[in-house]
């Protein structure tokens, strides 16, 4: 899977753009967690099926597009998820046991925070419109502000 | 004569304080450290931020590795204890009936590198509960014989706090006096919360009516420093030169920047934490500090009792399976480690045994969480851990029938009580099939919303919660380890239960969704009237070796001082007789710096 | 010549002071911004790579702040006016530092040996003071020399109409340590020619050190050491880091440093690609929109330091976030890559009013 179609893919998943997420300075990190858990095939699909929701222009069909083809998906759907939540909390979630079972074993999928700076990057806390607890901090005085107001679409 | 005027077992805050005070007057001075000497370097102290950020479970030692030969409490170990079958899952063997839920941490600087930084003092009433209330017991001293110490501690910590702010139940400060540094600003949060209960009248037991106000917390964490000067302790002082974080990152922590994490650790030092205080120490070129260094034995003389010497364990790195026994001298002797390892060393050299109170009265603060969503954004996860709390339940006549309580405001959103927001993004992912625009504005929408207020009863002293040791529990390197009997009684479970009371009264105002679920498999789960809910430990250990007016119901004097070996003083959260509901560390600095005071006259008195 | 036109004179170039302290933050800055934070801190290794350079970058940005504010005092004590509010008054990158031209040249690059070697000329001290000796600050082509020139002009101006009659700027419109704290010394309200100099003498001996340059001490202590501790001068930082070793203050020029060991991995840093401006991104719109967002924050910045330094100083004090927010901004676009070569976005530092 190349960097694009995982841009692409992962942009897709988590609502923030490619900008953004490589913005984190994660983003080779967390392709090499994915394609060593997947393995080449499953990595491939994947890639297959960003590809192919990148090419549906319409967002409603675009989200159900991403539901039946990958979120759905046995073996693309728990991938998927992990890695939203990869993106979002920078730790890995291990695949279920029967996808173990379907896929085999990998040493990757352990659950973990990969890195510190994973840790920093997560989405969650630009989300919640704060920041990493421990990290990045916001500045004297920053708590007593008003919490920043949503962001706009896409951004 | 020995090398030594003091020897200090404990290279927490305590030990350091009086290590730079006797320091000033000239005195030599020797700390043992039981834990390793990671963190009094910048680059070390780093490795406990990454230790942070990678530890998936964020507890309050999360970033401070498990020492095997200098073993700490961990929350992790807290377990159910079946009648007559003790727990010892971990460091601490639990007897029950409950367990004991607090931590402390044994490395340098001691359990000052996770604390939160609130410093509260006690009220004026807090110094005579059984006088007033029927519970617990009167203190040798009163809030103004401590209010001179109270300033010089504040100043020694460096507390941020508002006067005005603070003036409840009979607090009061001097006027020429004044925190050194301006109140850490109240969040968003805060004040939302204050301007909802604003006039709210909140009937409490006996009958009593109280209104609710929101006070600011002084806490010593860097904030702006003060211009003036000031009588502190009766001394003048100022202006306030903030001490940020040590060595050569000294530009870094003057001030606060909202990290938020100060349980378990502030990455730029901007809290208070002990290694200031040892560093400060260290410039005098009077201290000595031996880490790894574990105090197995204080040696006394049988017909005297007066302390002779110091037996401690130097291991070479931890873990390692073989140490160095060696022995050190002092003129006196100073036990500074905290309630639970003073009262452990005290017993195991069979110290302090006359008043049978050595190790008895172990008080902790049993925390309770209730949370809920606010119905506007408010801004979780930002800035310290708790910036204000509603201090009206902290006092009354009501506390002759219940407990009193803090309530406390929490920043951080519902992460101490459900692991947010790692739970949440866990929740909307795998269960809720959520990603996309749609996650990405449902955690916004959620979980910005997220209140958690931490109900804080007092608890009084009991005989009957204590730490004991026994041959057969012992650590890798053959030291006792505590012994822990505990239980949390009607009182403070009734006051509990009226602090839940009246937070679920002011968030039904406010329009906050109570979203409170407390587990009865919990260990911490407890009830009264058939009503139950969960309580934590706050990281408060105290009571162990009070002070007091004589030698039959107390351990020292007010200084302090040991009443029976009399070159030996036990100082710390231990020798506090009550704690009602103010964090402890603030009251245990002022008694400390009293004790150093106590320490100093009886050197000069032997020079 | 009279009073109004040695005043204009010497408020022309006070603004001109306060431009060249203006030019020099976004220049430490992005470079500081393009150095990567490593990860993981093994006990035996204990070094960071590169937090050291950075935490010396950091310090001596927020000494440039102090100076930003020092220089908007002097501008205020004579009753100039400070203007931060219109494109003309901040810089446009790349510049020369001095209002001469003449000098160091600030483009906005990453971090790396060569321009910090330009970071440590900027701040070098003069060897004399000959090439300025006639006071004509237009001249100037040192930091060092442009501000013998104020301190003549200052002199002169007292010596010739007297202290009451040059400072009669409003003092309510002073910064004082009670609105701007937490940066390398003490903030100096100007009001008579003994602050007005001590103002200068801080500026100086901040940035090129102790007598002339020749110490590396800057006579500031540094905090919590309890005055006991005397903080170095921007020029021996910046060596300190070519030449990997920490300067004690009383290291001398010309001296190796007598400190420790200061590690720089001087390959984990950002590729930004040089001179960053938002106009040249406009075919990649997810970048071009966050920098122009960047400059956005800046703008704010500005114009809320405007506000501040014209009799709002109290509104210094709310400024944190706004600063932290616009270093997230910069350091987020310094790892967004922009071409096939792996180059990076990074902050334009560009006015829009």
């Amino acid at each position: 899977m190349d960097d694009r179609a995982f841009t692409l893919l992962s942009a897709m998943l988590t609502g923030y753009d490619g900008a953004a997420l490589a913005a984190t300075g994660c983003l080779p990190a967390y392709r090499r967690q994915v394609e060593a858990v997947a393995g080449p095939e499953l990595a491939a699909r994947m890639a297959d099926a960003g590809a192919a929701l990148a090419a549906t222009t319409d967002d409603a069909a675009r989200e159900a597009q991403a539901r039946e083809t990958v979120l759905a998906d046995p073996d693309l759907g728990p991938l998927a998820r992990s890695l939203i939540q990869l993106w979002y909390l920078g730790q890995w979630v291990p695949m279920p046991a029967d996808w173990v079972s379907r896929n085999g074993a990998r040493r990757e999928d352990v659950a973990r925070i990969l890195s510190p700076l994973s840790y920093r990057e997560g989405l969650v806390w630009d989300a919640i419109g704060a920041h990493p607890l421990g990290a990045k901090p916001q500045g004297f005085g920053a708590w007593a502000q008003e919490p920043p107001a949503s962001p706009e679409a896409g951004s | 004569m020995s090398e030594y005027d003091a020897v200090i077992v404990g290279g927490g805050i305590s030990g350091a304080l009086v290590a730079k005070r006797l320091a000033a007057e000239g005195k030599r001075v020797l700390i043992l450290e039981a834990g390793a000497d990671d963190g009094d370097k910048p680059e070390t102290y780093r490795a406990y931020h990454t230790a942070y950020q990678l530890n998936p479970i964020k507890v309050p030692n999360s970033p401070y590795a498990q020492n095997p030969s200098a073993p700490s409490p961990t929350v992790l170990d807290i377990g159910p204890i079946a009648p007559g079958a003790p727990d010892h899952a971990g460091y601490f063997v639990q007897k029950g009936p409950l367990p004991f839920r607090s931590d402390y941490l044994r490395a340098l600087g001691g359990t000052s590198l996770h604390w939160l930084g609130t410093c509260l003092r006690m009220q004026p009433r807090d110094f005579r509960t059984a006088s007033e209330f029927g519970h617990g017991v009167d203190w040798p001293l009163s809030y103004d014989d401590l209010a001179p110490w109270y300033e010089q501690a504040e100043w020694e910590l460096g507390v941020s706090g508002d006067k005005a702010d603070n003036d409840f139940a009979g607090i009061h400060f001097s006027a020429e006096y004044d925190f050194p540094m301006e109140p850490i600003p109240k969040s968003h949060l805060d004040r939302w919360l204050e301007d909802g209960v604003r006039g709210m009248r909140v009937r409490l037991a006996g009958g009593e009516h109280s209104e609710l106000c929101v006070a600011s917390t002084p806490v010593a964490r860097n904030s702006i420093p003060r211009r003036e000067t000031y009588m502190v302790g009766g001394e003048p002082a100022g202006p306030y030169d903030a001490a940020g974080a040590t060595g050569p990152y000294a530009f870094q922590g003057q001030r606060c920047e909202g990290n938020s994490s100060c349980i378990p650790l502030c990455p730029i030092q901007a809290k208070y934490n002990a290694l200031k205080t040892l560093e400060q120490a260290r410039r005098s070129g009077l201290v000595d500090i031996i880490t790894q260094a574990v105090v197995s034995k204080v040696e006394k003389d049988p017909a005297t009792g007066r302390i002779t010497g110091l037996l401690y364990k130097k291991y070479a790195f931890p873990g390692a399976s073989v140490w160095e026994m060696k022995r050190v001298e002092g003129t006196i002797y100073v036990l500074a480690t905290n309630a639970i390892e003073n009262a452990k060393l005290a017993l195991a050299s069979g110290l302090c045994g006359a008043s049978d109170q050595l190790g008895r009265n172990l008080m902790d603060h049993p925390y309770v969480n209730v949370w809920g969503l606010a119905p506007v954004p408010i801004g979780s996860f930002r800035g310290p851990g708790s910036t204000a709390s509603i201090p009206s339940l902290r006092d009354g006549d009501f506390r002759s029938e219940v407990a009193p309580v803090r309530l406390e405001f929490d920043n951080w959103g519902w992460n101490f009580a459900a692991n947010a927001p790692y739970s949440d993004v866990s929740r909307m992912v795998e269960e809720e099939g959520l990603f996309g625009p749609a996650l990405r504005h449902r955690l916004r929408e959620r979980v910005q919303r997220q209140v958690r207020i931490g109900i804080m009863p007092e608890q009084t002293p009991s005989r009957y919660n204590r730490v004991t040791i026994d041959p057969a529990w012992r650590d890798s390197l053959g030291e006792p380890r505590p012994v822990l009997e505990y239980d949390v009684d009607e009182y403070s479970r009734a006051g509990i239960l009226q602090g839940v009371d009246v937070t679920l009264e002011m968030f039904r105002r406010l329009g906050i969704e109570n979203h409170t679920h407390w587990d009865p498999n919990d260990p911490g789960y407890v009830s009264l009237g058939g009503r139950g809910f969960v309580y934590f430990g706050a990281g408060h250990n105290a009571g162990t070796h009070r002070i007091g007016t004589c030698a039959s119901d107390s351990v020292t004097d007010v200084g302090g001082r040991s009443w029976e070996h009399d070159n030996l003083w036990l100082v710390g959260c231990g020798a506090m007789p009550t704690i009602a509901t103010s964090n402890p560390t603030l009251t245990m600095t002022a008694l400390v710096l009293m004790a150093a005071e106590s320490m100093k006259h009886a050197l000069e008195g032997k020079a | 010549m009279s009073l109004e036109a040695d005043r204009a004179e010497l408020v022309e170039m006070l603004r001109a002071a306060m431009k060249v302290e203006l030019t020099t933050i976004p220049l430490y800055a992005t470079a500081a911004y393009t150095i990567a934070e490593e990860g993981e801190y093994a006990r035996i290794a204990p070094e960071q790579a590169n937090a050291e350079p950075a935490e010396t970058i950091r310090q001596v940005m927020l000494e440039e702040m102090l100076h930003l504010a020092l220089a908007a005092n002097l501008l205020n004590a004579v009753k100039g006016e400070v203007v931060l509010d219109r494109a003309e008054a901040i810089p446009a990158y790349p510049c020369a530092i001095l209002p001469s031209g003449k000098g160091p040249v600030a483009n906005l690059r990453r971090f790396s040996k060569d321009h910090v070697r330009l970071f440590r000329e900027i701040e070098r001290a003069p060897p004399n003071f000959d090439k300025v000796k006639d006071g004509n600050w237009k001249k100037a082509e040192t930091i060092g020399g442009f501000y013998h020139c104020v301190e003549m002009a200052l002199d002169a101006i007292v010596k010739a109409h007297g202290e009451q009659a040059v400072f009669t700027g409003e003092s309510s419109w002073q910064v004082g340590p009670e609105h701007y704290w937490g940066a390398g010394g003490e903030m100096i309200r100007v009001t008579d020619a003994a602050s007005a100099r001590a103002a200068l003498a801080m500026i100086v001996e901040e940035g090129e050190g102790a007598d002339l340059g020749g110490l590396a001490g800057d006579n500031d202590p540094i905090p919590g050491s309890g005055g006991e501790q005397e903080d170095i001068a921007h020029f021996y930082k910046f060596n300190q880091i070519l030449l990997a070793r920490r300067y004690a203050p009383d290291d001398r020029l010309g001296q190796p440093p007598s400190g420790g060991d200061l590690v720089t991995d001087w390959s984990a840093v950002h590729p930004m690609r040089d001179d960053p401006r938002a106009e040249d991104y406009t075919q990649l719109p997810e970048v071009h929109a966050r920098m122009l967002a960047f400059d956005r924050l800046y703008t704010d910045f500005l114009l809320t330091l405007h506000t501040a330094f014209n009799g709002a100083p109290e509104r210094l004090r709310e400024m944190a976030p706004t600063m932290i927010s616009m270093r997230r901004a910069a350091e987020a676009l310094v790892r967004i890559p922009v071409n096939e070569a792996g180059e990076t976005a990074g902050p334009g530092w560009t006015f829009r009013a």
